[in-house]
């Protein structure tokens, strides 16, 4: 055998090895590990899904429970004078709390939208690990006969632009934009 | 009595946006899950405002609001689009399609009325959508 053979078997033998070796470490994280972070973090916006109800059940309990309170002050502050001085100043410290915690409770209630947020996040990361297990699958089918089954494509985080980032400024931006139409379709009306 | 349909396929935000619009006084509220159970809902029945999510699987907000503008009956529906995640361009790419105003998640309660307010309250201007 000559020189320039033996080196050719060896470079032959050396990507053999490779290729055992990349399927090897690729094939549990292509059949196992990826699909079970899918299932994990779907598992995760489920779960948060579920609390965010919980939390709604108890911002609407509370303000039933506010409003009836509020009822019933008015009831007693409308009455005749009270026998005790103070509690005509009590009912109006009870109003001005009321006040508080309905505002606190309509806070809170605005607030959960950080659930369908974080949900829209975790969904385009489940995307994009979705597409990893797609683009290693194909590796895997280039290494050995068998071919996995292929995942969803990778659809929502195309569109979201995983990983997605919070930017308060685009509400200014979207009414800024809205303005310029309006102005835009007033200017054309009146040329017109 | 003013109809509006939220669709958003999370139910967290569908029963943020219902409370907020039933607390501003708006009774007639309706809900779907995603753009073609909205679009069944419409061949209905009408309505005087469409809140839609942006990202919805299946049918976008987008697709849906394309939907509406391509039906003689709903293209002057009055659509409100709510999204937590566009960019500068799908701005520009929804008001192209023909939105009527445009919210961005995390809103408030102040911000939403405002804007609902602009499209069906007392003076916004009357649409083909409303009775």
């Amino acid at each position: 055998m000559s020189a320039n053979a033996s080196a050719g078997a060896d470079a032959l033998q050396a990507a053999l090895g490779f290729a055992e070796a990349a399927f090897t470490t690729m094939r549990p994280a292509c059949s196992t590990t990826l699909p079970s972070v899918v299932v994990t973090l779907h598992g995760v916006i489920q779960a948060t899904e579920v609390a965010a109800q919980g939390v709604l059940d108890a911002v609407d309990r509370s303000s039933a429970a506010v409003e009836r309170v509020r009822d019933q002050v008015a009831v007693l502050a409308s009455g005749p004078p009270p026998a005790v001085p103070e509690a005509r100043e009590a009912c109006e410290d009870i109003s001005q709390s009321l006040d508080v915690l309905a505002t606190a409770i309509a806070g809170i209630r605005d607030r959960m939208q950080f659930q369908d947020l974080t949900a829209q996040y975790v969904r385009a990361t489940i995307d994009t690990v979705a597409g990893l297990r797609n683009q290693l699958s194909q590796v895997l089918a280039i290494l050995s006969p068998v071919v996995d089954e292929q995942p969803p494509a990778m659809r929502l985080a195309t569109k979201l632009g995983a990983p997605a980032m919070v930017a308060p400024w685009r509400q200014q931006l979207a009414d800024l934009l809205m303005e310029e139409r309006k102005t835009h379709g007033a200017a054309k009306a009146s040329d017109a | 009595m003013t109809r509006i349909l939220i669709v958003d396929d999370s139910p967290t935000m569908r029963r943020i946006i219902a409370t907020n619009l039933k607390s501003a006084g708006f009774d007639g509220v309706t809900e779907a899950a995603d753009g073609r159970l909205a679009l069944a809902e419409l061949r209905e029945a009408a309505v005087d405002l469409l809140i839609v999510d942006w990202a919805m699987p299946e049918m976008t907000g987008l697709e849906l609001l394309r939907a509406v503008r391509s039906t003689p009956s709903l293209r002057d529906v009055p659509v409100l689009m709510i999204t937590g995640v566009g960019t500068e361009e799908d701005i520009r790419e929804a008001l192209e399609s023909g939105v009527n105003a445009y919210i961005v998640k995390p809103f408030d309660t102040a911000t939403f009325a405002e804007k609902v307010m602009e499209l069906v309250g007392p003076g916004a201007p009357t649409t083909g959508g409303r009775p």
